[in-house]
């Protein structure tokens, strides 16, 4: 008797376990939190067993190690279970006879599998450690899940197309780019991030005497990623318009900020591997931590900071040429005064200049201070002015900021009108808008406010086209107003407004007696003008007794 | 695919291989790095046995490296042991360090006063320096000279001269 509940709970349970955590057609589920979460543990696993290699890394840390490769494979499984279960919901093998064979025999749940399953093998049979801990890097395959999607959409919005421009809408950003780019992206910045820490790690003397050999060979995996990254941008950027000239345009785009932080990243490696016999190099190594500048590539602030820098230049210019001028002035004054009693300190202007500085951005270490009264005089006075000074630079830059915020959130604006002219957001144009806002760094209700006033104001601009043009218009106001409901409230309040408005300044016995002949209005149109009356009558009898 | 995108692929596996070839001569100088390291330790565990087997009054193999006791006056005539001396015992052919090669410049000395960029050779050897302890800050270092004589209870760093002429501290040791 309890077969059918317990069967249609099932089903409603494996729906949505599918829905919850695998369906990448659903928005707002869990799929890509969960996707991410697997991706991690797969890319955690790999760097545990690179450190169970390090002696004094896991010797001391074995059951941490132990610990973690438990909870991964509880993971794994525990996914593998729940793909298996869902499986008939999922749209690849719903339509197969039998869903779960289906799903068993397909590569990714083979790799799944493959994964785990020497694990469970090896708690019955006996089988060599070493061998088992080597299997774990088939869980390195377990990535393909993430990118094979990606690869196949690639191939398919890039069908025909040259291979170079194959090459550019991977490193670059274009309408065919897909999530490879994205993949691509996440790629380098993560190479970024861990080559900057081993550089900083390695400046560790306690750290870099044990792990000496692992920073080299983390050292060349990363000028094998960025110089690939760096050629591959070389060779593909004739794609981009501005750059078409196959040998200036490359020049040019050599040039280009953003391409001279790519070199810097990497030269320093085949400088100081090559030419160490001829020179001392070594200052070549710090080098290596402009590879942090690579990420300015993928900031929108960095873009808005740089393009503010651009705008304000002239003013900057004229800021710091009064800066130079006032710390040229106070630093030769400070020697004429200070240079007697202080030779030491004050030995000449570009100690001075030193000092001037120090005094003037309110620094103040100290080292060097005035004795003399005149010295002290001129002191008070820099000071003084070296807050205001110094504070215009500052200003001008956080002001024309907050200016290229504004600019930016109004193109935006225009951006959501002219996305909202058909009546509807795509999905395709919402990706665009969630991207956008992103870089603006808005928040979702920030969002959500700047959608609700686009929307409201398209209303009314088509209300208004509506006025003008006629009932044809009138008709496309309704359309779209009967997709936003939002925007149909807004407009109704309006509406009863204006209502209001023409009975407030009507004679109402006219309006009443015209209402009231049933061949003039129909029983609804006179109950709401009925009720706009009493609305109007009650209005005019609190007025007279303010 | 056009003859300009076979030789782009040409380019990036040539630089590629470049890379693996110049990382390749990188790591295994930071191997012989690693292992000048190990040695380094095997030659401070030798010196704080040293120092013990002194300090209980037990027979020492390298006498040349026997201090002078602390607060203790040579006697008239007699020669005190220097560093050089001592040093030379313990790296040549029947000393406890006659393995121990100079494993990034084989045609140096395995030791040496100082790690000097304009001695090619001061590459990979190891130095070692005297500790003058400083109440006030960090100990100061010198290095050690050949003709520095050997006191008692003298504080000694062990570091290596790595590849691009920095200093790796290994330990320290008392003798």
């Amino acid at each position: 008797m309890n077969t059918v509940p317990m069967n249609s709970l099932n089903l409603r349970l494996r729906k949505w376990i599918f829905d919850t955590l695998f369906n990448d057609r659903i928005k707002n589920n869990f799929h890509d939190q969960f996707e991410h979460f697997i991706t991690y543990m797969i890319v955690f696993n790999m760097v545990g067993l690179v450190l169970e290699h390090i002696p004094i890394i896991y010797d001391t840390r074995e059951h941490l190690f132990h610990y973690f490769d438990l909870f991964s494979l509880a993971v794994f499984s525990i996914e593998y279970v729940l793909r298996l279960y869902v499986s008939p919901e999922d749209p690849a093998f719903k339509s197969k006879k039998i869903p779960r064979l289906a799903f068993v025999k397909s590569p990714f749940a083979i790799i799944d599998l493959v994964s785990i399953l020497p694990f469970y093998l090896g708690a019955f049979f006996q089988a060599d450690l070493r061998v088992l801990r080597a299997l774990r890097l088939l869980r390195l395959f377990k990535l393909f899940r993430a990118l094979s999607p990606a690869v196949k959409e690639f191939v398919e919005k890039n069908k025909g197309m040259s291979f170079r421009y194959k090459v550019y809408a991977i490193v670059n950003e274009t309408p065919t780019s897909g999530e490879l780019h994205h993949i691509f992206d996440f790629f380098i910045v993560a190479w970024v991030i861990i080559s900057v820490s081993a550089v900083i790690l390695e400046s560790v003397q306690s750290i870099n005497y044990y792990l000496h050999t692992e920073f080299i060979i983390l050292d060349i995996i990363s000028v094998a990623v960025f110089s690939t990254e760096y050629l591959m941008r070389m060779y593909s950027c004739t794609e981009d318009p501005k750059y078409q000239s196959w040998l200036k345009g490359r020049l040019e785009n050599a040039v280009r900020p953003t391409s001279i932080i790519d070199l810097l990243a990497i030269l320093p490696f085949y400088l100081e591997s090559i030419l160490h016999h001829l020179f001392d190099l070594r200052f070549l190594r710090v080098f290596r931590l402009m590879r942090l500048l690579k990420l300015a590539r993928y900031s929108g602030a960095t873009q808005s900071l740089f393009i503010v820098i651009k705008r304000e230049w002239p003013v900057m210019k004229a800021s710091a040429f009064i800066m130079m001028l006032l710390v040229m002035l106070a630093a030769c004054l400070g020697y004429l005064f200070e240079h007697e009693a202080q030779p030491d300190k004050f030995e000449n202007i570009p100690q001075s200049i030193y000092w001037s500085v120090i005094t003037l951005a309110s620094v103040g270490y100290g080292d060097i201070s005035p004795i003399t009264p005149a010295g002290r005089a001129i002191t008070i006075v820099l000071a003084l002015l070296g807050i205001g000074i110094f504070a215009i630079p500052a200003a001008i830059l956080s002001s024309a900021l907050s200016d290229q915020l504004r600019i930016d959130r109004e193109t935006m604006m225009t951006e959501l009108y002219t996305m909202l002219e058909d009546g509807v957001i795509s999905p395709d144009e919402q990706e665009l808008i969630e991207a956008e806002a992103n870089r603006l760094h808005l928040s979702k209700a920030e969002l959500d406010r700047l959608l609700e006033k686009a929307k409201v104001e398209m209303g009314l601009e088509q209300g208004a086209k509506a006025k003008s043009g006629g009932a044809a218009a009138s008709d496309y106001n309704l359309e779209f107003l009967s997709q936003h409901s939002d925007a149909a409230a807004e407009q109704l309040k309006i509406s009863i407004s204006k209502l209001q408005q023409i009975v407030s300044v009507s004679n109402r016995d006219q309006l009443n007696d015209y209402f009231n002949n049933p061949q003039n209005a129909s029983n609804l149109q006179k109950m709401v003008m009925q009720l706009l009356l009493q609305q109007s009558q009650r209005r005019t009898g609190s007025d007279g007794q303010d | 695919m056009k003859f300009s995108d076979y030789l782009f692929i040409l380019v990036l596996l040539a630089n590629l291989i470049l890379v693996t070839y110049l990382g390749i001569g990188d790591y295994r100088k930071g191997e012989k790095v690693d292992q000048s390291l190990r040695n380094g330790e095997q030659i401070l565990s030798w010196f704080e046995n040293f120092s013990q087997k002194i300090e209980a009054n037990e027979a020492v193999t390298q006498s040349i490296c026997l201090p002078l006791a602390e607060g203790e006056r040579p006697s008239k005539g007699a020669k005190l042991n220097t560093w050089h001396s001592c040093v030379e015992s313990l790296f040549n052919s029947s000393g406890p360090f006659q393995d121990y090669a100079n494993l990034l410049m084989p045609q140096a000395l395995p030791f040496a006063e100082k790690c000097d960029k304009h001695e090619p050779g001061s590459s990979g050897a190891f130095i070692f320096e005297k500790l003058t302890l400083n109440p006030a800050g960090p100990p100061a270092t010198s290095p050690m000279g050949p003709g520095e004589k050997l006191i008692g209870s003298m504080n000694i760093r062990l570091s290596l001269c790595d590849t691009g002429y920095y200093l790796v501290k290994i330990g320290e040791f008392k003798l």
